[in-house]
């Protein structure tokens, strides 16, 4: 089947994701809304689980939903909601539905969402997940035991770039590359300067994919609550302070994400756009970025 | 020592019936402050006050070990035959020993909630530190535990939730892979941590927790 993020980062074309949130509730209008709006903009979307342990829609059905209106999901998956049989077998189920792209999570602990009284899961983690999704690729599940139909994962590990100390987070990468992870997608890049630092590591591996997170900034009382409340993200107040020195926040967040992806540019193989609910900027950005 | 906290009294005193005797353990509950020969006194003057007669009470140097609670119950039987419910103020291990030490038709009811295998900082500070997962890391991580100190009990190394080396659900903890990086990094054992760790087992925890020897100790 046909896969296009694989194809363009294997043919080391520059490519661009974006995210779809499912809806808390059974409506898909905003699904088919932001798939309308960037399906001839960006090569896969990240279909995201549960997001911030906010319960909602499956990442499974949505992604499924993208694939029936023509898009390419990224079916992001979670280690924290879901026990290995639960992630095996929605695995196999989004395989059979034609998904090829994974994104191998952890997940934000249970208490900064809806469900504070829920058990958080984590029976393993997103290193075991994707040696489990390379098993499967194998066509044998996590214990050895025979698939009637392997799945044809292309699969997606995270990576905190601007993670502080850096050296752990780079340890956990690394056994990411070696479970079998075929591209990383990055948590949201707010410092070139310490995305260079994560650059002078990873470049010695070759053909390494890393597609670069880009988080537009509505206002600078997003930014302050992003800082404060999402964790792994670092807003410096450099930032913060150009977005409450001006008029049109929204036009100088959009300045800074234009600005911070060409200065990565030339060091990663795509960037991820995230732009939670001013998805419309997008093709705004993309055009400034481009230009 | 087995760490547990006292129920709300009112949740207590709704459970009980007729009259009680309460028994407390002097080690666990007794630093945990939940059922030693003090918070004892304190709950029999408590539910005197609620109108509540009570037998007798009786402090078990381990409300654990079933022959002493057998033998304390023994030393008490007229307290304990007298009353309707039995309260035990210790952990769910204790109270589950009187329930096996008592005949069917004695009520046993717990005073606290069980909370944690934990460490004695100081007498004023219990802390967790280990899981009871049956299958201890210890020697991978350079001897802190994961799967008790990071939240998500990660075996790979920190989820990028981590900031300024403290851990995402809470900045006054530390994330522990960041202490478990910089002491593996001090004495020469990052092999051990970039190791890519297996999935738990926990078939080794199941049915439930039993170990018999064989031979004299």
């Amino acid at each position: 089947m046909k896969n296009k993020l694989k194809e363009n980062l294997e043919k080391s074309n520059f490519v661009y994701t974006s995210e779809i949130s499912p809806e808390k509730g059974t409506d898909l209008s905003k699904i088919k809304k932001v798939f309308d709006l960037l399906k001839n903009r960006v090569t896969a979307f990240n279909v995201t689980d549960n997001q911030g342990a906010n319960m909602k829609m499956s990442s499974l059905a949505a992604s499924i939903y993208l694939k029936q209106l023509g898009g390419e999901p990224v079916f992001q998956q979670t280690c924290r909601d879901r026990n290995r049989m639960a992630l095996q077998s929605d695995l196999l189920g989004a395989s059979a539905f034609g998904i090829n792209n994974i994104l191998s999570l952890t997940g934000d602990y249970i208490t900064f969402g809806d469900h504070k009284h829920a058990k958080a899961v984590y029976d393993i983690d997103s290193v075991n997940l994707i040696e489990i999704i390379k098993g499967l690729n194998n066509g044998l599940d996590m214990n050895g035991n025979s698939l009637n139909g392997k799945t044809d994962f292309y699969i997606g590990g995270a990576v905190n770039p601007e993670s502080n100390p850096l050296e752990p987070q780079l340890m956990k990468f690394e056994k990411k590359i070696l479970a079998g992870c075929d591209f990383f997608q990055t948590q949201a890049v707010f410092s070139p300067k310490n995305f260079e630092k994560f650059y002078d590591f990873y470049k010695s591996y070759k053909n390494i994919k890393i597609i670069a997170g880009i988080f537009i900034l509505k206002s600078a009382k997003v930014a302050r609550f992003m800082k404060k409340n999402i964790p792994g993200i670092y807003i410096s107040e450099k930032v913060l302070s150009e977005l409450e020195n001006t008029s049109n926040q929204l036009e100088k967040g959009i300045e800074i994400a234009v600005r911070i992806a060409r200065n990565i540019r030339s060091m990663v193989r795509g960037i991820h756009i995230m732009a939670f609910g001013i998805e419309d900027v997008i093709p705004d950005f993309l055009n400034k970025f481009e230009k | 020592m087995i760490v547990s906290k006292q129920k709300e009294f009112r949740d207590i005193l709704k459970k009980i019936k007729g009259s009680v005797f309460i028994f407390g353990c002097g080690i666990c509950s007794d630093t945990s402050r939940t059922g030693g020969p003090k918070e004892v006194e304190e709950m029999k003057k408590l539910l005197e006050t609620a109108g509540i007669r009570i037998n007798g009470t009786y402090v078990i140097d381990a409300m654990c070990h079933l022959q002493k609670v057998k033998k304390a119950i023994r030393d008490n039987k007229d307290g304990v035959s007298l009353s309707d419910s039995v309260l035990v103020l210790s952990c769910g291990s204790g109270v589950q020993s009187a329930t096996l030490c008592l005949d069917n038709s004695k009520k046993v009811i717990t005073g606290v909630d069980t909370m944690f295998l934990g460490n004695i900082e100081t007498l004023s500070s219990l802390k967790e530190m280990c899981s009871l997962c049956g299958q201890c890391v210890l020697n991978e991580t350079s001897g802190m535990c994961p799967v008790t100190l990071c939240p998500k009990g990660l075996l790979n190394g920190p989820c990028g939730g981590m900031k300024e080396s403290k851990c995402e659900v809470d900045e006054n903890l530390d994330c522990v892979w960041v202490k478990i990086y910089e002491r593996s990094a001090v004495q020469n054992s990052m092999e051990d941590i970039k190791k890519i760790a297996r999935p738990k087992d926990y078939s080794k925890k199941r049915p439930v927790g039993s170990v018999k020897f064989t031979g004299s100790h």
